[in-house]
């Protein structure tokens, strides 16, 4: 396999050249589509949205509040909870619940945030082996790839793709039909369910009060991997708290109609600990990992209000830079609009500042965003953190410094457009320019330059009115 | 009391016709306009690049112009309208004097079809087009930021000859972005390509807009590509500019 | 990293965090005013929505149709609550007598993947349901004592049996009416329609690992 590109544009051009991009592209504008009129069709989504928005924001504000309720609130119902400063740290602990508990095999409901932190990969060095459920992160976990949307992983790949990964992983016999493909997997997936040790998930909300973990899924994985293995571990980035279930309520009216247009997702799985005295089923032992791993760093500055994100992924598929370079070219767990700000902001700056410059600003997100999480202001922000940290690439800080020179001096100013005209009209061929030099060719590698003009709108403006 | 128009460095620099049809428009519509001469620009590239201070100093400039005089301040972009309403006051949040006279210049600030349509409750104007078919590209900043959802396409549905079709996925950005369209200029380009796609498929003969940011980059793509469709400021159409010398054989000055 | 030096971080986090202005208290549900809906109407409609075999029908008459559906399965076993925890007795005991056998259940934990193993091929599960919700067509079961989360999970089709009473409005109006119903049992599963996804091209399958049927029957008063 080829090494990954360190640039985002260099694998913006690896995908958009192996065709990867085009069906994530017709899906994100599909799933945008059944967003709106799932919209259109809740007279109360406006409302519900702001009530969302406000459910986040009251938690993020009182965050060790609510973390505290809800880890003593775990405890009293026989949870253990696990706080783990980092994904390094995280995953020691669940190793090592693991080791501690005889433990060989895994099996994991589809989960972003174990993704952030590459769990499975400490597993299977700790000699665990993982088993991903969620189907698409199944076919992601056989093709040792990576997931290119937040809530559909395999976008990506094609029914054909998936025939022969099947035939070749699983030695299916080879088919293309969707519906075949899913069985093949189910049949597959059934027996790993059934016989696993520890169930591990993701969460997608966590309620203080009653110490429950909110988990939606559609295919039925995330209660199977809660109930069936003798341990459940969720691993909870901190700040999926809402207080109580009627506020989880508001998120979850907003949540799958942001998502897919569904008005719930299939499964709402409440889980408020390990089986009962009495219950039939259910696993023995339930753990909880909270996890910060930048989330603090977060929270303390400017992309605070990032972490009201309810990973809906109603930003990608609204995002006309995701529509054209998939999810990949974002280098990380997180990708499209909400990624370009998660990613810089958790891991830094350093080796993330192209992110927050992967956008035109355009403000499609906000719109999408059921708790309206204003995406273009924080890329601004790290934009300017990026110039102070000296990422800003220098023809770039030098053109502007020189315009922004200009643009203070109306005299230069007025000097600076009739130079343009003058440059212009030497390197223009019937008003346009086809060739430009230097960085100029970013322009007309693939667009022509109109012509500056020869006499500016100010002299016309003084020409016009005879002074 | 005049209106004041702030022209916009682009518009200054390589469309200064589209700042005379926005003049014209805006005399045909009763009012006296007004050019404050040392404007230059507003500030948007630098602050959309994260380089504030010299934002900051531009836009500390162009406030200093614009309140020194009175009444509607109006220009012909959504964008740059934007900026002024909207970013300028937030950059000067940190400077009580700046930030009063940013929140001044921003209360007096419309984007063109905003002011003829909202303020003055213009329903139609000029001699349009004689004879002409458009698809109009709504753009970013001023569809979502000023919620110019319709102003500007109900004046053009209203002007003589005009014959507007509907552009697919209209509100899809169509990849210009400012500095971002030379920063990035591979994924610039492919929304570009996604955006002409659908322009070519409107089957219309002329691209119109409210910025010449987005019109320069697709007329560019257009031109590059051959294609006989043309871009146009709405305030050229409205005016009357078709006929005239523009952007088609683009002999300025001529 | 412990609970205190967490938490001390997380703290001293939101004392500079960048937010707005935020409520004082929990915003708790938005319950929009359905008063004048039919409950039961809507609730047949959306649940058929989301390819929900639903049915109204009177008590009497419930387990002549859980037969039937039995029957259309070729099922002669299943997975189910017992009598005591549904909402109208003698489904169970009707089944038995009329030939159906039930799986047991109780999953021990000494020998957890044997009994789980034998669920494999199962065809049909049976349950009550402790609510539904009109607006999105859902059903609401807590779990407890004697009730199975595998009835609802692992068989091939579930049937639900619902009284038409407990139908509410939403989501939202369930968790304003009855908070209490999540901390009485450790699982409460709302379920919206048969499991499916669209991971492959966007193309909808139903059953991925969930019940690739479900039924509800709705039980009229009289």
């Amino acid at each position: 396999m080829a090494p990954e590109p360190v640039t985002f544009l260099g694998r913006v051009k690896r995908d958009r050249e192996s065709g990867v991009v085009a069906p994530v592209s017709e899906a994100a504008r599909r799933m945008s589509s059944y967003r709106v009129d799932a919209s259109n069709n809740f007279p109360l989504m406006e409302e519900m949205r702001d009530r969302a928005r406000e459910v986040r924001l009251h938690t993020l504000a009182n965050l060790d509040r609510y973390l505290a309720q809800f880890a003593s609130q775990v405890e009293a119902n026989g949870g253990y909870v696990h706080w783990a400063a980092d994904g390094d740290e995280a995953n020691a602990i669940i190793t090592e619940l693991a080791k501690a508990n005889g433990v060989r095999s895994v099996v994991k409901s589809k989960s972003m945030v174990t993704e952030e932190i590459e769990l499975n990969d400490a597993l299977e060095q700790g000699g665990v082996s993982v088993v991903e459920s969620d189907l698409g992160e199944f076919i992601v976990q056989l093709s040792n790839d990576k997931p290119s949307h937040i809530i559909a992983p395999v976008l990506h790949k094609t029914r054909y793709d998936i025939g022969e990964l099947f035939a070749d992983k699983l030695g299916a016999a080879y088919t293309t039909d969707p519906s075949e493909l899913t069985e093949i997997a189910r049949s597959h997936l059934r027996r790993e369910f059934l016989t696993a040790d520890m169930g591990i998930s993701g969460c997608n909300m966590g309620i203080a009060d009653s110490g429950t973990v909110v988990l939606v899924t559609d295919e039925g994985n995330g209660r199977l991997t809660t109930t069936a293995p003798r341990i459940h571990v969720t691993v909870m980035g901190m700040e999926r708290i809402v207080p109580t279930f009627a506020d989880a309520s508001a998120v979850l009216e907003v949540l799958a109609r942001a998502g897919t247009g569904q008005r719930l997702s299939v499964y709402t799985n409440l889980v408020s600990g390990p089986r009962r005295h009495g219950d039939p089923d259910g696993p023995d032992a339930f753990h909880v990992v909270i996890l910060d791993n930048g989330r603090s760093r977060t929270l303390s500055g400017s992309e605070a209000e990032i972490l009201a994100c309810i990973r809906c992924g109603a930003c990608l598929n609204i995002c006309p830079v995701y529509r054209e370079v998939g999810g990949h070219a974002y280098g990380f767990t997180y990708p499209g609009p909400i990624g370009a700000v998660v990613t810089p902001s958790l891991k830094g700056l350093d080796e993330w500042h192209e992110l927050p410059y992967a956008s035109t600003l355009c403000g499609a997100c906000v719109e999408a965003c059921p708790v309206r999480i204003d995406i273009p202001k924080m890329l601004l922000t790290l934009r300017s953190k990026a110039v102070d940290d000296g990422h800003l690439p220098g023809w770039l800080t030098f053109a502007v410094g020189r315009y922004a020179s200009a643009a203070t001096h109306p005299r230069q100013f007025r000097l600076l457009l009739k130079a343009g005209g003058v440059v212009g009209s030497m390197m223009a061929k019937d008003g346009w320019i086809t060739k430009a030099p230097s960085h100029g060719a970013n322009w007309t590698g693939a667009r022509d330059l109109p012509q500056p003009a020869k006499t500016p709108f100010h002299a016309r403006w003084k020409e016009r009115n005879g002074s | 009391m005049a209106v004041q128009l702030f022209v916009t460095c682009l518009v200054n620099s390589f469309f200064p016709e589209v700042g005379e049809a926005t003049v014209d428009v805006l005399e045909m519509a009763g009012q006296t306009v007004e050019f404050p001469a040392d404007q230059t620009c507003c500030g948007q590239p630098a602050y959309n690049v994260g380089l504030r201070d010299q934002a900051r100093k531009m836009a500390a400039h162009t406030l200093d112009v614009l309140d020194a005089t009175e009444g509607p301040i109006v220009l012909p972009s959504g964008s740059c309208a934007d900026m002024i309403v909207h970013h300028i006051p937030e950059l000067m949040a940190d400077d009580p004097a700046r930030f009063a006279q940013a929140e001044r210049v921003a209360e007096r600030t419309r984007e063109l079809s905003q002011f003829l349509v909202d303020d003055l409750g213009v329903e139609t104007i000029g001699p349009g087009c004689g004879e002409c078919s458009i698809s109009y590209h709504p753009s970013c900043h001023g569809l979502r930021n000023l919620n110019l959802r319709s102003q500007a396409e109900a004046l053009l549905d209203q002007a003589p000859g005009v014959t507007r079709v509907d552009l697919p996925d209209a509100e899809n950005c169509c990849g210009f972005g400012g500095l971002f369209s030379v920063d990035m200029p591979e994924v610039s380009v492919a929304m570009m390509e996604t955006k002409l796609k659908n322009v070519e498929s409107a089957g219309a003969e002329i691209l119109v807009g409210g910025d010449v940011s987005c019109l320069m980059h697709l007329g560019g793509g257009l031109h590059r590509r051959k294609s006989p469709i043309v871009v146009k400021h709405f305030a050229e159409i409205l005016a009357g500019y078709l006929e005239r010398a523009g952007h088609v054989e683009r002999k300025h000055g001529a | 990293m412990d609970r205190k030096e967490f938490l001390d971080r997380v703290r001293q986090a939101t004392s500079t965090a960048d937010l707005p202005p935020v409520r004082p208290d929990p915003p708790g549900a938005l319950v929009g005013d359905l008063s004048t809906v039919d409950l039961v109407g809507r609730f047949v409609e959306r649940a058929t929505d989301v390819n929900t075999d639903v049915r109204l029908v009177l008590a009497d008459d419930a387990l002549e149709q859980v037969v039937a559906i039995m029957e259309r399965y070729k099922a002669d076993e299943y997975l189910g609550w017992p009598d005591s925890q549904m909402p109208i007795p003698g489904i169970g005991a009707g089944l038995i007598a009329r030939g159906f056998s039930p799986r047991p259940s109780e999953v021990p934990s000494e020998n957890r993947l044997q009994h789980q193993l034998a669920y494999y091929d199962l065809l049909v599960g049976i349950t009550g349901a402790d609510g539904g919700l009109a607006e999105s067509g859902s059903i609401v079961l807590t779990h407890g004592a004697d009730r199975s989360r595998m009835a609802s999970l692992i068989p091939d089709a579930h049937i639900a049996l619902l009284p038409a009473s407990a139908i509410v409005e939403s989501l939202s109006h369930w968790a304003a009416l009855k908070p209490e119903s999540v901390t009485r049992s450790v699982n409460l599963v709302v379920i919206t329609g048969p499991s499916r996804t669209g991971d492959i091209e966007m193309h909808l399958t139903q059953g991925v690992h969930g019940p690739r049927h479900v039924h509800i029957l709705v039980l009229e008063d009289r």
